[in-house]
């Protein structure tokens, strides 16, 4: 059952049980400060994560005050044993000033860009 | 009308010019053009001239020649469809970025000015003044660093805001496939004027490990055969064959450019007002002047209040009526008892307008001009 959950943290919400870990129990306005400090989130932010968290059973929030309801120690476990990183990619919306946009590459336009780099290493 | 014309037909040009530029400055820095572009946006959102010359005054329009109704309802309708079509786009346009800000709430702050995202695939910069670099979760140090240094160069640039205006000009100018094929452009060299500095002082080995960072956000697809060259190959092979510009000769460039978007900034010519002309303070006044002159068939007023020549149909046959003598002399025939009984009943305060000009009453009478420049009746129509 535990399993199940993991797929379903996001990062951030890692992060914040990082946070979550390292000073619980906890009252929720206190760790909303805490958020503020080490995340950069809004109060708003971290009552919704909170809150987000609780309907998953990962965190309980019993009266204000905040635990975790899972380990650290079975999270970093899981990491470890975690798939390749979702793909990177796929298309930035044009009203963003992003790194790169336009469509995903095929594995031959790959390689006329990379022929292409190849020419920068040789000007040196 | 003319006006709005004249308004695309300057944007029209700045584009062209940019275009140009950008074709010259082929294997040089294309951020060069740049400044061009604020100008063509500044122009554009602007529809506002500032009168460093006006044109000669074009001959008399052919409108009054034709002595027919001017245009019917349809030309009123299409205000209203720039104005829909205008509104839905400002309307997609914030909800996209409200979406987005929804996205980057979660986003955690990993150092000053830099955030990380679970909802982004690729590295952003956001923010129209007080900018921040957003960057997926997890990426190798290399990718991390020259993606950082991209944006930062964006945010530096003020490209977030380049983009946003863009985009309202795309809107405000949707009718014009122009602005947006130009809108594209915008996008592409400022994409290069980016890699350009974030380059600026980067070796070989450095431009390479750059690439490679931008390739990690381009994910090979399925097999989809595309035989134009792709962006990032665009962006890869300007960087490789670029030559870099003497400061002097790269500030030598930027003056022409500036210099040749000037012209758009001419001003269409206010219409001529001739001598003796009585001023009407808005068009309700001018509409009251017309119908009270009719109605004591005070002929020597109305004909001062009219644009010649002046070509009317009266009983199926065209009559030109060259100035304020022929007017008089064929009163009689032009204002009809049916016209000056409409014209008495008419209300000067409920003008129908169309691209055509002003109406009053059923249709009579037609005028067109302004509180500036002064009023003009262009058409006059027997009605049965």
């Amino acid at each position: 059952m535990e399993q199940a959950r993991w797929e379903q943290v996001s990062e951030s919400e890692y992060r914040f049980l990082t946070v979550l870990w390292a000073h619980q129990p906890i009252a929720s306005s206190a760790l909303s400060v805490l958020c503020q400090e080490r995340l950069g989130w809004k109060k708003s932010t971290t009552y919704t994560v909170i809150k987000r968290l609780t309907a998953k059973g990962i965190v309980e929030n019993q009266g204000a005050v905040v635990r975790a309801l899972v380990s650290k120690e079975a999270v970093d476990r899981r990491e470890r044993d975690a798939l390749v990183a979702k793909q990177c990619g796929g298309s930035a919306p044009d009203f963003l000033a992003a790194f790169l946009r336009g469509r995903p590459l095929t594995g031959e336009e790959l390689d006329r860009v990379r022929r292409i780099l190849d020419e920068l290493e040789q000007d040196g | 009308m003319a006006e709005l014309l004249l308004w695309e037909g300057q944007a029209a040009a700045l584009t062209l010019t940019a275009l140009a530029a950008g074709a010259l400055l082929r294997r040089r820095e294309r951020r060069l053009v740049m400044p061009l572009w604020w100008v063509w946006l500044l122009r554009l959102l602007c529809p506002l001239s500032l009168p460093l010359l006006t044109l000669p005054n074009p001959p008399a329009p052919a409108l009054s020649a034709a002595g027919v109704s001017p245009p019917p309802a349809v030309g009123g309708a299409l205000p209203l469809i720039w104005l829909l079509g205008a509104a839905a786009l400002l309307l997609r346009s914030l909800w996209r970025r409200w979406r987005l800000g929804r996205a980057l709430r979660f986003a955690v702050r990993e150092e000053e000015g830099v955030w990380c995202c679970d909802a982004l695939a690729v590295p952003c910069a956001v923010g129209l003044f007080q900018g921040r670099v957003y960057i997926p979760f997890r990426l190798p140090e290399e990718v991390r660093r020259w993606a950082i240094r991209h944006e930062r160069t964006h945010l530096r640039r003020h490209d977030p805001l380049l983009l946003l205006l863009t985009e309202t000009v795309c809107a405000l100018h949707w009718w014009d496939p122009l602005i947006w094929l130009a809108a594209a452009v915008l996008r592409e060299n400022m994409e290069m004027a980016c890699d350009e500095l974030t380059l600026r002082f980067a070796g070989g080995g450095e431009r390479r490990a750059y690439f490679e960072a931008m390739l990690h956000f381009a994910a090979p697809a399925g097999p989809a055969p595309c035989f134009a060259a792709t962006e990032a190959e665009r962006r890869a092979a300007h960087v490789v064959s670029l030559r870099p510009l003497s400061r002097r000769a790269a500030g030598g460039i930027g003056a022409v450019l500036i210099l040749c978007a000037l012209p758009c900034f001419i001003t269409a010519p206010p219409a001529p007002v001739p001598a003796g002309t009585v001023r009407f303070e808005s068009e309700t006044a001018f509409a009251r002047a017309v119908c009270a002159a009719a109605a004591r068939s005070d002929a020597e007023a109305l004909s001062g209040m009219v644009r010649y020549p002046l070509t009317i149909r009266r009983e199926g046959e065209l009559v030109q009526l060259e100035d304020p003598k022929d007017f008089l002399l064929s009163y009689s025939r032009i204002m009809g008892a049916e016209t000056i009984a409409d014209l008495c009943a008419a209300d000067p305060e409920d003008l129908f307008h169309s691209w055509g000009g002003v109406m009053i009453g059923q249709g009579g009478i037609w005028f067109e001009g302004s509180a500036e420049n002064g009023f003009e009746i262009i058409a006059i129509n027997a009605l049965k």
